[in-house]
């Protein structure tokens, strides 16, 4: 069997890039791990998604559901319970095996998107040491255990983690009966989204501390009690801090990784800082015919820019093939990372999505991109923090040369 | 050096006022002192040919913390007759099981988990030793060698993974070098095969990715590589299919002895009797001994911390890899140690740094530290000093139980006659096990045909567990077949380690009846993998529900108590 593309990953990204494909005249193939598409949409029972795309808040299942309806309206495949084995080069494109409950198949593609999400990082990533006790969740993980299965997955809970998917929980914890004795965070400053510390934790009376995190758990079956310390300023323990507090559960919100097995084993190279593909404006890889996007390319914090770059991998990957000249884009300051990290200047540059994040909490900032010294984009922000993705649009033809390409980020 | 001279160079160097009482077997110490590190060393010094070293001196101010024991409660074994009972369910116990069931025999083995392999069997790196660092007679020898010799076969016949890839201990120093001479010839003598040394161009060969400084290397081919938690699990199902009762959350409480003799054993699931009991209590073993009035010797807990790195890290050696004794070591401790660790190629494929080795005074602590951690980067990671910390992405600890004496026991007590002890099992008591376990079966049946009782052969014993499949073992025309057959094998649950319904459940349906998160851990590795089960441990739990007719918040990690869910919502 031979498509224009395979689509990897059911989830936000995949649905828009699939759609996508489909309406621009391709053939396409996606592939699904679970029995149902929408990713970790479909555990995500809170409101808030789509604010950006469609003006409202959603919860996870409506906002996907979106997708899901717009994609029954194509002709794409859908292949669920289908899990990738394999993923290589052939003669005109690629091909893909994949195994599902009615065996094995292998198909072949021009193009393939991938859209895998990300995985959380676990204890055992933050050196949480101690004893090997139940009671030890990653956020995601106790999210399930509640919002899919129905069940609590402690009484008296410790959160470790201010980002986002930290804070919902606590809320979600809290509503279905818990007692969220605090959430803690390393950094000095909370690592979620402003509207979430508002209604997550203040609303609901659960503490936040700064600068503390858990060095180590206690626990014969289930879990006791973890000990709290507080951290200098390079999220260090500080000796002698120590402090116990007693709980039955601890739940990790400690970030995310997007998930590149496939993308690794086909050696697309990766960007360290985001721990995705290095990508051009149309969410292609380094690797001709590979594009990622979603939370595989970098982790997002709202799902609508998540769709978006869906989109834009998915538009691109059914044109014809062209020979790209691909520039890098060079940082300089304070910046996390930037997406796209590469332009290809063979094909359209007029409306480049770019996104970026600041490595610290700054005021007073100004973005500039150069090109060949020439400025062709400048932006205030009053404000700029970590957890908060930027998202600029940069008009590249008005650059007269496309050399030497730069995004700097200074005080304004 | 008399023991009155021991005593005063104690009360110098340590300021313990020690008291020395001697009888047939051992010698027993008694004081007090607040440093565990220095009650070892003590402990140590008193160690004589043919005698055990029962160490009492006390760790003041120390509260041991209170033995694990289930909380079950029930009749199940109560007035029960069992021709051998095996206490413990160790690698030990486990193969010794299976050894018994050769012969037509009522054998019982009692665990007080809820799963096999639960302590050093189930915690350790898993290398079947060549023995080249053992430089005298000892039973650690005899069986490290014989057990190595028989190691494929046995794997074969119990259906698990085994790789004999050898092991290259690694010089830094012409001088070293030299004295591995010695190492080899020792080796031959004690008929290790084909140890030998390599050239600094033959070991780059071998491994591109050791650094410069090596100037040569120890190479033991006949080193090999065993998941040791699934040959412990191999051997108990296997002694279960051959007619074996494996009795899990089962603690023995005590052991009624009279006339020299165990009448009976006591546990939370009832009192029975024994013809001969089997002590494979490992870290337990001297207060199993002392169940019985039978103490002769002392186990002193030593926790061994290894670290997993990231199979994707840039730079790991592609073979097992240890850092050799060096000039700085040698004048240290006056000897080297060529054993294991360094960076190891586990039968899974995994890499491990480690082991370290840290007396302690609790024998359940497999707690994990972040000294512990440190000190293994420190010391292994020079063999290769590209990996980074952030390569690690778990870490593990298992509590060995070495006697003072450091060698096995492996006999029928002395005082109590029908109680057999195998303890002092540490390192390479996987490796050993294979062997030792045939020896440990006939003290047995020799002992119960001194009885008078005729024992038999077991005409049906089946040597052969099946092996469990493994899907990502197969070609795809093999897997397309088996889930033509069964649709569960094409359901992909673990998505990091690549394991489908199909393996789970099979698991699942483990002859020592096991139904744990942990228990499908062990058995088919779901959830070991990079994101640490974070994606499939909610749907293994559901599959546990469904597959024991139980509901989801009956589930648990391992042990009863474990729940993985403490109710339903709004329920709590």
């Amino acid at each position: 069997m031979r498509y224009d593309t395979v689509v990897i990953g059911g989830g936000p990204a995949g649905l828009a890039a699939a759609i996508k494909a489909s309406e621009n005249g391709g053939s396409v193939l996606l592939i699904e791990r679970e029995a149902r598409l929408g990713g970790i949409l479909k555990q995500c029972i809170h409101d808030g998604f789509g604010v950006v795309r469609f003006g409202e808040k959603l919860s996870g299942p409506e906002y996907a559901d979106r997708f899901i309806k717009e994609l029954r309206r194509t002709n794409v495949q859908v292949s669920l319970f289908s899990f990738v084995t394999d993923t290589h080069k052939c003669d005109d494109g690629y091909s893909i095996t994949y195994v599902c409950r009615d065996g094995m198949h292998t198909v072949q593609c021009s193009s393939i998107v991938l859209a895998t999400g990300c995985r959380e990082r676990t204890r055992n990533n933050i050196y949480i040491h101690g004893d090997r006790c139940a009671g030890i969740y990653t956020a995601g993980a106790a999210q399930n255990l509640v919002n899919i299965m129905g069940v609590m997955p402690g009484k008296n809970v410790v959160i470790l983690g201010s980002g986002d998917i930290g804070l919902i929980m606590a809320r979600r914890l809290t509503l279905e009966g818990a007692k969220v004795l605090g959430v803690y965070e390393a950094k000095s400053s909370p690592s979620g989204l402003t509207r979430n510390i508002h209604q997550c934790l203040r609303d609901f009376d659960i503490p936040l501390y700064l600068s503390k995190t858990v060095t180590r758990v206690f626990g014969t079956t289930r879990l006791e009690k973890v000990e709290i310390s507080d951290v200098d300023e390079k999220m260090r323990p500080l000796a002698g801090s120590e402090q116990l507090v007693d709980c039955d559960c601890l739940v990790l919100a400690v970030g995310l990784i997007p998930e590149n097995e496939i993308a690794r084993d086909m050696l697309v190279p990766l960007d360290p800082k985001t721990k995705g593909a290095y990508v051009d404006q149309n969410c292609q890889t380094k690797t001709d015919g590979v594009y990622a996007c979603g939370n595989a390319l970098h982790v997002n914090d709202l799902v609508d820019y998540v769709s978006e770059s869906g989109e834009t991998a998915g538009i691109d990957c059914v044109k014809p093939a062209h020979k790209r000249k691909l520039i890098q884009i060079n940082t300089e300051g304070k910046l996390l990372y930037v997406v796209p990290q590469l332009l290809d200047v063979n094909s359209d540059v007029s409306r480049v999505v770019m996104y970026f994040r600041a490595s610290e909490e700054l005021s007073a900032q100004r973005l500039t991109i150069t090109a060949d010294g020439q400025t062709i984009f400048t932006k205030v922000y009053n404000k700029l923090l970590p957890p908060e993705m930027e998202r600029i649009t940069v008009d590249f033809t008005q650059a007269a040369s496309l050399r030497d390409l730069t995004v700097k980020l200074e005080d304004k | 050096m008399s023991f009155d001279k021991i005593v005063k160079y104690v009360k110098k160097r340590y300021g313990v006022d020690v008291t020395v009482r001697e009888d047939e077997r051992s010698v027993f110490l008694a004081g007090e002192c607040d440093n565990w590190a220095s009650i070892v060393a003590i402990g140590k010094l008193f160690v004589t040919e043919g005698k055990h070293v029962v160490n009492d001196i006390v760790l003041k101010g120390h509260d041991e913390k209170p033995e694990y024991l289930p909380q079950l409660q029930d009749n199940a074994l109560d007035n029960t007759d069992w021709d051998v009972v095996v206490i413990g369910g160790g690698i030990s116990g486990c193969s010794i099981a299976r050894e018994l069931t050769r012969n037509k025999l009522k054998v019982l083995l009692v665990e007080k988990h809820s799963d096999v392999a639960r302590g050093a069997s189930g915690a350790n790196n898993g290398m079947v030793h060549a023995g080249i660092d053992l430089k005298h007679q000892c039973l650690k020898l005899k069986y490290g060698v014989a057990g190595n010799a028989i190691y494929g076969e046995v794997c074969k016949d119990l259906g698990v993974d085994f790789r004999r890839s050898g092991q290259y201990v690694i010089f830094d120093s012409r001088l070293i070098r030299f004295f591995a001479k010695g190492t080899v010839k020792r080796a031959e003598r004690h008929g290790i095969p084909g140890v030998r040394i390599l050239n600094k161009k033959q070991i780059a060969e071998a491994e591109p990715r050791v650094e410069s400084f090596a100037v040569g290397a120890l190479y033991a081919p006949s080193t090999g590589y065993v998941s040791p938690y699934q040959l412990t699990i191999a051997y108990a199902e296997n002694a279960v299919q051959n007619g074996a009762i494996v009795s899990l959350n089962t603690a023995v409480l005590g052991l009624d002895v009279t006339d020299g003799k165990i009448v009976r054993v006591r546990t939370n699931r009832g009192r029975f009797t024994a013809r001969c009991v089997v002590n494979c209590a490992g870290v337990f073993a001297d207060k199993i001994a002392a169940m019985a009035g039978d103490r002769y010797f002392s186990i002193h807990p030593r926790r061994g911390t290894d670290l997993m790195l990231d199979p994707k890290a840039e730079g790991i050696p592609t073979q097992t890899i240890s850092m050799g004794p060096t000039l700085k070591s040698l004048s240290r401790f006056g000897k080297g140690s060529t054993k294991g660790g360094g960076v190891i190629k586990t039968a899974d494929g995994n890499y491990l740094l480690g082991p370290d080795a840290v007396e302690i005074p609790d024998r359940e602590d497999s707690s994990t530290s972040i000294e512990s951690m440190n000190n293994v980067f420190d010391k292994h990671s020079c063999v290769c000093p590209t990996l980074k910390k952030n390569d690690i992405i778990a870490f593990f600890s298992g509590v060995r139980a070495p006697t003072y004496e450091e060698d096995f026991i492996i006999e029928r007590s002395a005082k109590v006659v029908n109680f057999v002890h195998v303890a002092g099992i540490q390192s390479p008591g996987i490796t050993a096990a294979p062997a030792f376990s045939k020896d440990a079966a006939a003290i047995v049946v020799d002992y119960l045909r001194s009885t008078g009782i005729d024992v038999q052969p077991n005409e049906r014993f089946d040597p052969v567990r099946p092996r469990p499949v493994k899907t990502k073992k197969l070609t795809m025309d093999e897997w397309d077949k088996l889930i033509k057959n069964d649709p569960d094998f094409g359901k992909i649950i673990c998505r990091c380690e690549e394991i489908s319904l199909g393996e789970i459940k099979q698991a699942l349906r483990n002859p020592l009846g096991v139904k744990t998160i942990d228990g499908v851990k062990r058995r088919v590795r779901a959830g070991m993998g990079r994101c640490q089960g974070g994606f499939c441990m909610p749907l293994i739990t559901k599959i546990i529900a469904e597959e024991s007719a139980c509901e989801i918040t009956d589930v648990t990690k391992d042990d009863p108590g474990s729940n993985i869910a403490v109710g339903k919502i709004k329920e709590v």
